[in-house]
């Protein structure tokens, strides 16, 4: 296990998109739309570190693995939490809920875990509390629903800088860019598009887009970041071939924490078995092998500021990078002919990886796959360079 | 009598981008993260300076770009420049065109222009040269200083200030300047546009900083950067690609024979090459597959480009960094040592940031190497690549910045230096551990090894010098006078075992200001 290059880059570094999004005031409602990968979390954890240190700033994120890289990130010490933890923690502060009185004070429910925003609006009217000076900065706020966002509202807040992709959507009550925008009160200068891709590697970058399908928004343009790691196919015999690359490449350079991310929740399991298993030694002691699935919430034991493996379903990968990915191709299916379905999980999947790329397919068997991937020689007309290196191994 | 205070009106980005890059520098320095103000108006190669009275117009440039940037203004500490040309801006006389209008003046002439509004002062200029930061109020001062400090580090406490008189206009004078009480306007010049290789001055930076990261690990190190921040073109010597790096900064690309000249192309590749370690990686591959260049060298060239390309392509006959290296090695010793170029480009492949390339060991690298490999990674990060934690040393930034404006403007003086150097940077192995000491240092010493996980008895022992020694019969020992004890280091084992300890691990980087912080509170 090696230290990880794990900070925030300089501000020169970013796009000028975000440049614009880092230097707006302090206080007011913003909000940054951009596709996977265009840095807009980067951006909302600068500003932050730029403007607040203290108590009056919460940095809420959807999921428990991008709260916890947020906060293995940041040097600052300001709250970082789960949106709908922290939704539920304030309620029960300000109604001032304690074990006596659970039944009478707790959150009201339309379900388990989903708040009746409307009551909650009512409570909080009779409260009369102003929360206008402090500071919500929201990342994948385009998951959480309308009502969240009322009831804040209901509570004075006023500063917001919500990040947001529309074409991420993942829960089923969730805020479209047109809705925040009324609610927020935004006008088109308070909304900043990053058009860019700024995470991965131009070769990346271009397999990724081959997969991207939204219609109604053009693709993020390619990052000018050359590279001679093209993603590589490997079409294995063994199924050892798969761990010794794995394994062979973390000890290459134990600083690097590479995702390996499998189709199944069988899979996951059995992958992270074989890789803590494997006894063969090398030139670096054993990685520290991690795996994640969001039934675990807020357990998330991934370090990020660490070199180390670990294992995902793709279904879990939303939102977190790594310096290197290995994609296990086996497996993976098509459902209903939904091939955009497909090529949407395999655009998530890809975009996760900031420096290099591997994918792995059983050359015994023919595979759905086969048909949305590049062809053998098919080259990028933005970059000339082949999109996919295949290999046997 | 003294001078006027000169300031450069700008906004906090290119503030902390000069931080970043060590250097104040025209705008072609900070490249194309460059926010439009009055460097723009400056003819090329110059950075502008106004008077107390005339900031209001260079203020209102410096965010015109975008209504969010935020205004500051940097003092300048003209009492650190020794050595250069300075041109003060006057009223054209008539017919002229505005680079003609300036007077040519020594820097020692400054405290005397008193009435001059404007001065330009051919770029680079080193950190020194700051005396401090103007913000316009203390919430704004606290909010950026405490944000740079949170990415820099600590600066003195009076560097980040706030003036707001320097912002309001308080000061400002429409009145016309009265030049001729000092200067007539018959010597105006006009300014030459100055082209500056900014990647090599960078480079440079970055190159002097790893290699210091570099001196804990032998006197050899030491020698080579001490030597490296000279700033001289090497002649003779016996390591023949630290002579060739190091030339590459004094433009010795006329080389005769071909593996030099294979060196210098790559230096320039990987220093002229916007991009990071494994960015330019292939453009070294397709350089090496050219066999134009170089006849002689044409199979070796293909050889390593091969190699090196299946380091990339994870061939199917993979192995390990350390089986590669022990390789690479067997094949340099073969070729007597020299070759060298080749295990420094498989570094660079297997490792693509300077922190990781520090921490890799080898039992077969000698103490060259390691400095070798900080030359070509340092040479392609510049310094603003460094790891935070190096431009963090104490006194190393400033040392750096020093030496990066003295190595661009020293070929244009004719000897001495263009500005005052009075760094004091210590090396651990020259300065603070001695092959003999008189025990005054024994407790830093424990402190020290403690620190790098070495056990003392390896190396150390203690001499006495004593006369009249007697045995008694019960074993004790009694002199006629107090013994001298004298503590001994073996130094070449210390030196193996301290780069094993310090390379050889998952810990940070080597914690250098820890070092100098017990050092000074340890010794006697």
């Amino acid at each position: 296990m090696a230290k990880r290059i794990f900070s925030l880059p300089r501000i020169d570094e970013l796009t000028d998109d975000q440049k614009k999004a880092y230097r707006l005031p302090k206080y007011g409602q913003y909000m940054i739309v951009g596709s996977p990968g265009t840095g807009k979390s980067v951006v909302a954890l600068h500003r932050t570190e730029k403007f607040f240190e203290n108590k009056e700033c919460f940095f809420l994120t959807f999921n428990h693995v991008l709260s916890t890289a947020t906060k293995q990130l940041s040097t600052s010490d300001f709250d970082c939490q789960t949106a709908m933890s922290w939704f539920y923690d304030l309620y029960w502060k300000l109604v001032e809920g304690t074990y006596l009185n659970f039944d009478n004070m707790k959150m009201p429910e339309r379900a388990p875990h989903k708040p009746d925003y409307e009551q909650v609006v009512e409570k909080y009217k009779d409260l009369k509390k102003d929360f206008n000076n402090h500071q919500l900065v929201i990342d994948e706020g385009q998951d959480l629903p309308e009502g969240w966002y009322d009831c804040l509202i209901e509570l004075g807040f006023e500063n917001f800088f919500v990040v947001a992709d529309q074409n991420q959507q993942i829960t089923e009550e969730h805020s479209s860019r047109k809705v925040l925008q009324a609610l927020l009160g935004l006008e088109k200068k308070d909304v900043i598009e990053l058009k860019e891709n700024w995470r991965n590697t131009a070769p990346i970058a271009v397999f990724a887009n081959y997969f991207f399908t939204d219609k109604s928004s053009p693709k993020p343009k390619l990052p000018d970041r050359p590279s001679a790691d093209i993603p590589i196919l490997f079409d294995y015999r063994t199924i050892d071939k798969i761990s010794e690359m794995i394994l062979g490449e973390y000890d290459r350079d134990p600083s690097k924490l590479i995702g390996l991310v499998v189709p199944t929740e069988n899979k996951r399991e059995w992958y992270a078995r074989k890789l803590v298993n494997d006894q063969i030694a090398r030139s670096n002691p054993q990685p520290v092998i991690s795996t994640y699935h969001y039934s675990q919430k807020g357990k998330v034991n991934i370090d990020f500021s660490y070199g180390g493996i670990v294992v995902l379903n793709d279904k879990s990968v939303k939102g977190i990078e790594f310096d290197t990915v290995f994609i296990i191709l086996d497996d993976f299916k098509m459902i209903n002919n939904d091939i955009e379905s497909l090529k949407k999980r395999f655009y998530v999947m890809a975009s996760r990886a900031r420096e290099k790329l591997f994918l792995f397919k059983n050359s015994k068997f023919d595979n759905i796959v086969d048909e949305i991937l590049p062809g053998p020689v098919e080259r990028s007309d933005k970059t000339g360079e082949e999109i996919l290196k295949r290999r046997k191994i | 009598m003294s001078g006027q205070r000169w300031f450069l009106p700008t906004n906090t980005e290119n503030m902390e981008l000069f931080l970043s890059n060590g250097l104040m520098t025209c705008s072609d320095g900070l490249k194309k993260s460059y926010i439009k103000d009055t460097l723009d108006d400056c003819p090329k190669g110059y950075i502008p300076f106004f008077s107390i009275h005339n900031l209001l117009e260079a203020i209102y440039k410096s965010t015109g770009e975008e209504e969010n940037l935020i205004k500051c203004i940097i003092e300048l500490n003209y009492s650190q420049i020794i050595n250069i040309n300075i041109y003060a801006e006057v009223e054209p006389l008539m017919d002229s065109i505005d680079t003609c209008s300036y007077i040519g003046l020594k820097i020692s002439d400054i405290t005397e222009l008193n009435y001059h509004k404007k001065i330009l002062i051919p770029s680079p200029l080193p950190m020194q040269c700051i005396k401090g930061v103007f913000f316009e109020n203390t919430l704004i001062k606290n909010e950026i200083s405490k944000n740079i400090e949170r990415k820099f580090g600590q600066y003195p406490s009076r560097f980040f200030l706030v003036e707001k008189n320097l912002f309001n206009g308080r000061n400002h004078k429409n009145n016309q300047v009265q030049l001729e009480k000092v200067l007539s306007n018959s010597n105006q010049t006009c300014l030459p546009e100055l082209d500056i290789n900014y990647e090599k001055i960078f480079s440079l930076g970055g190159m002097l900083g790893l290699m210091f990261y570099q001196t804990k690990n032998s006197q050899e190190s030491i020698e080579c950067f001490v030597e490296a921040s000279s700033l001289n073109k090497i002649e003779n010597q016996d390591k023949n690609e630290f002579k060739l790096f190091n030339n590459y900064f004094y433009d010795d690309e006329h080389q005769n024979e071909e593996y030099s000249r294979l060196c210098y192309s790559l230096i320039k590749l990987i220093s002229e090459d916007k991009g990071n370690v494994g960015e330019v990686s292939q453009a070294i591959i397709d350089y090496l597959e050219l066999d134009i260049n170089y006849p002689e060298l044409q199979e070796f060239n293909k050889k390593m480009a091969k190699g090196l390309r299946k380091i990339i392509d994870r061939d199917k006959d993979y192995m390990s960094p350390e089986t590669v290296f022990s390789r690479v090695v067997g094949f340099c010793r073969k070729n007597n040592g020299s070759n060298k170029i080749l295990l420094i480009l498989t570094m660079y492949f297997f490792r693509d940031k300077p922190e990781t390339m520090l921490k890799f060991y080898h039992e077969e690298f000698q103490s060259i190497d390691y400095v070798l490999f900080a030359i070509f990674f340092g040479i392609n990060c510049q310094y603003i690549g460094l790891p935070e934690q190096i431009k963090q040393i104490k006194g190393l930034g400033y040392y750096i910045s020093n030496r990066m404006a003295e190595y661009h403007h020293k070929s244009f003086i004719d000897d001495g230096s263009v500005f005052k150097n009075d760094s004091a940077i210590k090396f651990i192995l020259k300065d603070f551990l001695k092959e003999s000491s008189n025990g005054d240092r024994d407790k830093f010493f424990q402190w020290f090894f403690d620190f790098v996980g070495l056990n003392s008895n390896d190396f150390q022992c203690w001499k006495m010098n004593h006369k009249g020694f007697h045995c008694e019969p019960n074993s004790q020992f009694t002199f006629k006078i107090k013994p001298k004890v004298t503590t001994v280091i073996d130094m070449t084992k210390l030196e193996r075992q301290l780069l094993l300890s310090t390379t050889n691990n998952d810990k940070d980087l080597f914690n250098y200001n820890e070092v100098y912080s017990q050092y000074e509170k340890l010794k006697k």
